[in-house]
């Protein structure tokens, strides 16, 4: 049964140009910023003191241009793509790992177990969690570690709340009741019964809480407490880009372009994974 | 119904969050390795020693957090450590009128656009209108405040030079359009979708088909009827709204260097300015759950169920 769940879903995907597009696009853009800096003619932090700020497609190589110090804008941005997905990632994987344990503990257990463990997340929940993630900053310094544990304490409230929903739900449902009947162990109902069904709504939020933890990232980096030069991420590059806007706006196009692509592709594939995961809707 | 009664014990709910907030950030900030003395020249220690106990620093940790919570209560943020001339106090009065300006503004305009925008999308369904709506929404959430503001400082302020890109004079409506766009337009996109949505689903309902059965003019079914009903999980989305628009103030008061709180908070935690920062989140966080608290009453006197259910 939960093998046509997940052959019906790969076919509505299949069949979703778009989404397609997406995934393919997103695929490309992460090879090309895992292996880009170093296929290319540029290191990331080397300068080219006779080519600075040049615009797109004019100079030495450089087919996106230069910053105001001579580094290349296309290395640039695909290794600044690289640290903002990669503390995405990261902070994504934290937070799938306790909010699936977290939700799925309190929804199994339920009772007293259960309303100490969600009135936690409620409490969290209430906290202005980007103000607390700057507090945290503040607190253990800027760089790429704090920003991702900052993203990754507050990311798995909403991943334990829907795994919480989704267990409480799945112990009431028929099936499972029917494989207490038929005589499964419990190991064997929560692998082939419950995980599988879980799974679904787990990889949907993933997919969307990327993009969520991306921005939160490019923001923080934004302000000048993220990510702190000479690392580069999108975030940090879009500043520099603002502050140069007037004399080079290409410095400004190309992070920012790569940020609002990569998000609306995790964005769009989320959506859509959902509907092709959620059998309610079809 | 909204009771008396209801809005004391939202009221009353709201405290032991806004004390969460004052404790959490207090241990936070003290928790941290270093302190906002610690500058590139070491100071003497008789000088160190000298300033923290001027700013209290060489007391009990409890006894530091009474005498914060205390102030506080009188309304004494404590003084700045790296603004030596101000308490934080003052920053707080002389930033919030200009983020308050800013914040509202731009709900009001998200609201103002996104509601028309998402209703004639889900009355023109599947038209041309809708689907132009839907991408510009997808497109708007897309694209991030710190996207936003720059570009559209870069189009409207420096190529066709129509507004400022700096600068702020109370009261000039021009100094603000450029921010107030900024912090509006993904709500604009958000709105749009929600309001789309929701009315799609109200136009469903049988007591719709009944208004129309009774003979009403499809004006006032829509109007009168479906709208207001529709417009119920736009105003629960006000609290998650005044998040994002918070948040999005701290990009647009330092890129468009307004006088705003967000600026000082952005300031406050490159300098490590514990009191400031702490001050503002406090005042940020007694913001965001003023307005929650606003919704969930507003919400409450919209949709005549929850009396009902609570009269029960």
């Amino acid at each position: 049964m939960t093998g046509s769940l997940w052959r019906e879903a790969r076919d509505a995907l299949l069949h979703d140009r778009l989404a397609m597009t997406c995934a393919v696009l997103l695929v490309l853009l992460a090879l090309s910023a895992i292996a880009g800096p170093s296929l290319l003619d540029y290191r990331e932090d080397q300068i080219d003191w006779s080519h600075v700020a040049a615009p797109p497609f004019e100079a030495g190589g450089h087919w996106l241009g230069t910053d105001r110090l001579g580094r290349d804008l296309l290395v640039r941005t695909l290794y600044g793509l690289r640290v903002s997905l990669g503390i995405a990632l990261a902070a994504t994987l934290v937070s799938l790992v306790i909010g699936v344990s977290w939700g799925a503990t309190a929804g199994y257990c339920r009772g007293r177990v259960d309303a100490l463990a969600m009135r936690f997340v409620d409490v969290l929940y209430a906290l202005p969690q980007v103000f607390f993630v700057i507090i945290l900053t503040v607190v253990f310094g800027r760089g790429p570690l704090t920003i991702l544990a900052a993203i990754g304490a507050f990311g798995w409230l909403t991943m334990a709340r829907i795994v919480r929903g989704q267990a409480l739900a799945l112990r009431e449902r028929d099936f499972i009741e029917a494989a207490v009947v038929g005589g499964a162990g419990t190991a064997r109902i929560i692998t082939r019964h419950v995980v599988p069904n879980l799974l679904g709504p787990v990889i949907v939020y993933a997919t969307l809480g990327l993009p969520q933890a991306i921005l939160v990232e490019s923001f923080l980096s934004f302000l000048g407490i993220g990510v702190q030069e000479p690392l580069a991420s999108l975030g940090n590059l879009i500043a520099d880009g603002a502050a140069e806007m007037e004399t080079a706006p290409w410095m400004l196009a190309v992070p920012a372009a790569c940020l609002v692509l990569v998000v609306f592709c995790f964005n769009f594939l989320g959506d859509s994974l959902r509907d092709a995961l959620d059998p309610g809707d079809r | 119904m909204v009771t008396i009664a209801f809005v004391l014990r939202r009221l009353l709910g709201a405290i032991p969050t806004l004390a969460l907030v004052v404790a959490l950030a207090f241990l936070l900030m003290r928790l941290a390795p270093g302190g906002p003395f610690d500058e590139e020249q070491a100071l003497p220690p008789e000088i160190r020693a000298n300033l923290e106990a001027a700013y209290g620093l060489d007391l009990p940790m409890h006894v530091q957090f009474g005498r914060y919570v205390r102030g506080l209560l009188q309304g004494d943020f404590g003084p700045s450590f790296k603004f030596r001339d101000f308490t934080v106090g003052e920053l707080i009065a002389s930033g919030l009128p200009v983020s308050l300006a800013l914040g509202v503004a731009a709900m009001l305009l998200a609201l103002a656009l996104g509601v028309p925008a998402g209703s004639l999308a889900a009355l023109a369904r599947g038209q041309a209108l809708d689907r132009t709506v839907m991408a510009f929404a997808v497109a708007g959430i897309s694209i991030p405040v710190f996207v936003v503001a720059p570009l559209l400082a870069l189009v409207f302020g420096v190529w066709l030079g129509w507004l400022p890109v700096a600068g702020w004079e109370p009261g000039r409506i021009s100094d603000m359009a450029l921010p107030v766009a900024a912090l509006a337009l993904p709500l604009v996109a958000f709105i749009a979708r929600l309001m789309r949505g929701s009315l799609l689903e109200v136009l469903r309902a049988p007591w719709i088909r009944a208004a129309r059965a009774r003979g009403l003019p499809e004006r006032t079914v829509i109007l009168r009827h479906a709208l207001p009903a529709a417009l119920l999980p736009v105003v629960s989305y006000a609290g998650p709204a005044a998040a994002s628009v918070l948040a999005g103030s701290l990009v647009v008061e330092t890129l468009f260097g307004l006088p705003g709180m967000g600026r000082h908070l952005v300031q406050g935690a490159l300098n490590r300015d514990y009191t400031l920062v702490m001050g503002m989140v406090i005042v940020y966080a007694a913001l965001m759950i003023a307005l929650n608290l606003a919704a969930d009453l507003a919400y409450a006197w919209l949709d005549p169920r929850i009396g009902v259910e609570r009269r029960r």
